[in-house]
Parts: structure tokens; sequence; C-alpha cells
């Protein structure tokens, strides 16, 4: 029966109930698929609590050695005796740091390498997949003989679809064709815009959390006249040592620009009063800013420039040993902080190289404290200094940039500047020391 | 079990359920897939793709309004997504923007064979003409949801009518010439 009959109605009344069963293969593709999924999901989070842990035994690692040093174990005294052996304790320290770190770095490299083999993997399966499926099914060709199909009933029968519902077809009720309701069921929104909306919503809630392992060479500086030692080195020229500073970083992101940021990590200065002259003495004079664990070694130290030795008349002979030509050297005074930051970061661009500003403070506290004598050959512990604060704060300013190998890990760099406030109790002049470190270390993001 | 049930396990990542729900609906969104895809190996692809979607985003499912109509949306966006890159054609003919008729003998004409030429079609007709035609959007829907004007929209859908009637006309007379 011949009738005219808009395209479009044709299309809707015979696809109105039209259904077709995929194969088999269609399921298994999607279950192994799923499974994947799931297995990943429960790995991952397992390689962050062995990250966490090892950074954890990193820094355990640094206190122990310290805790393990008895007190006193460094001779003080000895006026005749000549540590040959030099620096040896300022090395063994940071030795012993290098070791942590680079066990730190180690078991780091072993997690980037996980992680990038069950991406590949994941990957590898879903190509896998898709060269499974049957390449030869195609759309059978369908001009041929028409079927009779009796003329008692509305069901349209298919030649290659296996059609469950078609067979239960419902005849029609109406003879004139009808507006056939298919709107109510979806609603009229936009689509495309919302998905979108959706992707970028859940892509900034669903990683807020991230922990990273930093380490910096710190360079320290304390600007200002004054002497932290005693107050005739007030004009000596004074230097600082690049030094290490590591730990860990715990960052929670609260919107799309601001992350607030915390952590513990160990940072130590290493910092000189140069140009001074020693030697030996019968009666030394006390370092104004040295706290003496036990006698005051035999040395009488003086500023190089004070030429004090020609002036004195040897009356005895212990006396005279004091005219002996002093041996120039500097003095070397180490503090270790174990500093808690709180920072915010500000995120300016967020893509493959992110770029962020950070500002904060630090709470820094006193662990490691120790002045020692030193010349080219010779070294030894003077003792503590007695005008550092146990508390002390620093503000802290700095930029960063990071790397994102995926959306979990990133790579990160951040110079940061920090001035250190309330050093010092009652130093001997007026100095506010600040240091400057190019943190460097990864991130993993959950 | 519920179809709420099934939806609150699917949402646990429950693997039983996930394919309870894919054996309930697979019939009726493949027949979708099938009416959006230039091809049968397509249309699995696109299900499969729709599917891992569904199961992804079934946690923000929050039992407002149709599930059925809420899968069907994602599997028609996971279909429209593929061809995203598409040049459009933007020349209007205002002639052509009639609804053509078409002589059609509906007992010769199998849904196999629209089936095969509305796969024929290039792929922005087809989306088109399946919007518009068979899910009941509007040219203004369609034209945010495919990034084209409602121009382009309306000239599609013109010339989709064009080229079924042509072929459902052209099969008709081979048939008929057989007979």
């Amino acid at each position: 029966m011949e009738e005219k009959k808009h395209i479009d109605r044709l299309y809707q009344e015979k696809f109105k109930d039209f259904e077709a069963t995929p194969r088999e293969a269609v399921w298994k593709n999607i279950s192994t698929r799923l499974q994947q999924k799931d297995r990943n999901r429960k790995i991952i989070p397992l390689w962050y609590r062995i990250a966490g842990v090892a950074a954890v035994f990193a820094l355990f690692f640094n206190f122990a050695i310290d805790l393990f040093k008895t007190p006193g174990s460094i001779p003080a005294t000895a006026a005749t005796t000549i540590n040959k052996e030099g620096p040896k304790d300022l090395s063994i320290a940071s030795a012993s740091y290098n070791q942590n770190m680079f066990r730190s770095s180690l078991v780091l490299s072993a997690l980037i390498q996980e992680t990038k083999n069950l991406k590949a993997k994941e990957e590898a399966l879903s190509a896998q997949n898709t060269e499974n499926k049957i390449r030869n099914v195609s759309f059978v060709n369908i001009i041929k003989a028409p079927e009779l199909i009796g003329s008692d009933n509305d069901a349209y029968t298919f030649s290659d679809y296996n059609s469950i519902a078609l067979q239960n077809a419902e005849p029609r009720e109406e003879e004139q064709p009808q507006d056939i309701e298919l709107k109510p069921d979806f609603p009229a929104i936009t689509l495309a815009n919302e998905d979108v909306e959706d992707d970028v919503a859940v892509k900034n809630i669903s990683k807020r959390m991230s922990v990273s392992t930093t380490a910096a060479p710190i360079m320290y500086d304390r600007p200002g006249s004054g002497s932290a030692i005693d107050a005739q080195f007030a004009n000596n020229r004074s230097s600082s040592d690049v030094t290490m500073a590591y730990g860990v970083n715990f960052a929670y992101q609260i919107s799309e620009r601001i992350k607030v940021r915390s952590g513990i990590s160990k940072v130590d200065f290493s910092y000189n009063t140069n140009d001074i002259a020693f030697t030996a003495a019968v009666n030394p004079v006390a370092l104004s800013g040295v706290d003496y664990q036990g006698e005051v070694p035999n040395y009488r130290i003086e500023n190089r420039s004070v030429r004090q030795f020609s002036n004195i008349s040897a009356s005895s002979e212990f006396n005279r040993a004091s005219l002996a030509s002093p041996t120039s050297g500097f003095i070397n005074q180490r503090l270790g902080f174990i500093e808690v930051p709180l920072e915010i970061e500000y995120i300016i661009v967020d893509k493959k190289i992110g770029f962020n500003i950070i500002g904060g403070a630090s709470t820094m506290f006193l662990d490691e404290n120790m002045v020692s004598l030193n010349s080219s050959n010779f070294s030894t512990n003077l003792g503590e200094a007695n005008n550092i604060n146990n508390v002390s704060f620093t503000t802290n300013v700095g930029l960063g940039l990071d790397y994102n190998f995926s959306s979990q890990f990133q790579l990160n760099l951040e110079p940061i500047f920090k001035y250190q406030i309330n050093a010092f109790n009652n130093s001997s002049g007026d100095m506010n020391p600040y240091y400057f470190g190019i943190y460097s270390g990864f991130s993993f993001k959950f | 079990m519920s179809l709420k049930q099934l939806i609150h396990n699917c949402k646990k990542q429950d693997i039983k359920a996930q394919e309870q729900l894919y054996r309930l609906y697979a019939n009726k969104l493949f027949a979708v897939c099938l009416k959006y895809s230039n091809s049968y190996q397509q249309a699995e692809d696109n299900l499969q793709d729709g599917f891992m979607t569904i199961f992804e985003k079934i946690k923000q499912y929050q039992d407002k309004g149709s599930f059925e109509g809420w899968m069907k949306r994602i599997m028609i966006n996971t279909t429209l997504q593929k061809y995203r890159k598409q040049s459009v054609f933007d020349i209007v003919n205002e002639e052509d923007l009639k609804e053509p008729e078409v002589e059609i003998d509906e007992e010769i004409v199998s849904v196999d064979y629209l089936m095969e030429i509305i796969q024929e079609l290039p792929d922005r007709y087809r989306q088109v003409f399946n919007l518009y035609a068979m899910d009941g959007y509007s040219h203004k829907e369609i034209s945010e949801m495919l990034k084209i004007t409602t121009g382009t929209s309306k000239s599609n859908l013109a010339r989709a009518r064009i080229i079924l009637k042509e072929k459902v006309e052209a099969i008709q007379l081979k048939l008929a010439a057989h007979s």
C-alpha cells in the first residue's frame, strides 16, 4: 500500500520500538575494562602509603644519627692535642645527609617506574581490546527480494538484528499517524556544555591532597653588623657554606587557585666568621657568645686585625708561649633546625607546566648548635652558641614551578626566600639572618 | 531487585550489578548507537565507551527524571564526541528547508534498509536528522550540542531528508522492477 509520508514520520514510525542485541564480546570488553580500572584504583593508594613511609623513614634516619651521638663525646679541651683529621665531624654529618637523600631518591625513582608501568599496561590492554574486535562484521546487503509480510499485524521482521522487542511488537491501535511523543523523556538542556562543565568541575575536586618530598641547597647569611660569637668579631668578614635542607610537605587544595600546605623539614646552616687568629694560651679568654661544655679550651682567639701579640711582654715561660705566631683560621657556627612551615600557594598557571606564588611562615625549632674553631688542617669544637633562641620564626616568600608528569605525579622546583625573626636573644649587634633555598622534589596527588 | 537498588549497587562499583544493568538496557542503547554511528563496528565501540561513561558517572546520578533517558543522553553524547572534529557545511538554501514528502510503500522498505541509508549519510547530517526527527531536539538545542549555528542545523537536516528520500524512492523503484 503506497502512501505519502514525510520522511521524518517514516523514520519515527519504523524506529519507534527498534532494539538490537549487541554481540557478547561487547560485554566482555566492558567487564575487562571495569576490572582493570578497579585494580588500578587499589594499587595506586598502596604506593602512596609506601612513599609516605619511605619519606618518614628518611627523616627518621637523620634524627636517629643525632640521637645516637652521646653528649660530651667531642673533647673540648686538650690544648696540646691538635686534631689532625681536621673537619671530620662536619663531613660525617653531611655524608649521612647525602646518604639519606640518596635512599629517598632510590625509593622515589622505583615509584616513578612502577606508576609508568601500570599506565603502560593499561594502554596496552585497551589497545589489545580494540584489535580483538571482529573486523569482518559488515552490514549485510539488504537489497534483496522483499519478504511477504502478513497484513494482519504490524510487526517488522529483521534479517540481521536479533530484536527481542520487535517480536513482541504491539499492533498499532490508531489508523492515522500521530505525533510520536519522543521529547518528554529527554529534558531540553544543553548536553554538550553540561558535560564539559561536569568534567572540569570533577577534575578540580577529585585530587585535592598531595604529599611531596623536598630537598634544597641552602644559602644562609646574616646581614647587618655584629657577631653572634663575640663582639670583637663584629666587623669580621663572614661567609656561609652551602648546606642542605630536606623534608616532607603535605598540601590541600582548598579552591581552584589556592593550596594550603605544611610539613616538616630539617634545615642546617653553616656560618663562618673569618679572619681570626688563635694561639695556644694558658689563660684563655672565653668568647662571650659561646657556651663551653666543660673547661674553656686553651686557645686565645682573637681578631687577626688586632695586633696585640707584639705588645705582650713575656715575663715567664708560660707567657712566652703566647708569643708563638698565631694560626689564622675561622670560627664555624653550625645550626640545625626543624622547620614546620605553614604556607599558601597561589596558583597562576595550572597546565602541564604549572607556576605559582608561595607565601607563609615557618616555626623553627633549634636542634643542633655547635661552634668550632678551624684552620686549614685543624678543627676543634668549642661548644654551643648561647644566644640562639630555641624557637624562632621565619617569613617565607617564593615561586613555584611544577612539571606534571601525569595528573597524579609532579616534579617541583621552588626557589624560596625565608627571613628569620628573633633568631638571637641578645646577640652582640643587630642581625637578622635569612636563607634562600631552591627546593626541588616530587609530589603525589590523591 | 528494583531499579533503584540496582543503581545503588552500581554506584558502589558492584560488577554483578553493572552486568545486570547492561543486560537490561543494552538492546535499547545499542539501537541508539546504531542510528548515530556510521557502521556496525562503530556502534559497538560507541556502546562500550558509552557504558564505561555511564558506570563512571552513575555516582552523580541523582534519581531525578528518567534513568533510561539519562543513559540515552550519555550514549548520544558519546557518539557525538566521536565526530566532533568534522567540518560543517554552512550554505543554506531556503527551498531545501521544506520537509520533503516521499511516496512510500511501507511493506517494501524495511528497517534494515532505512538503517543502512541513515548510516551512509555524512556524519553531521545523520546526527542532526537523528536528534531532530527521531529524538525530538530543537534546532537551538542541536546547535548548542554540536557547536553549530541553527542555520547550519536546519540546512543539514534538509539535506539529510533529501538524500534519504531519494534513496528510499530509488530502492522502491528497484524492488518494483524486480517483482
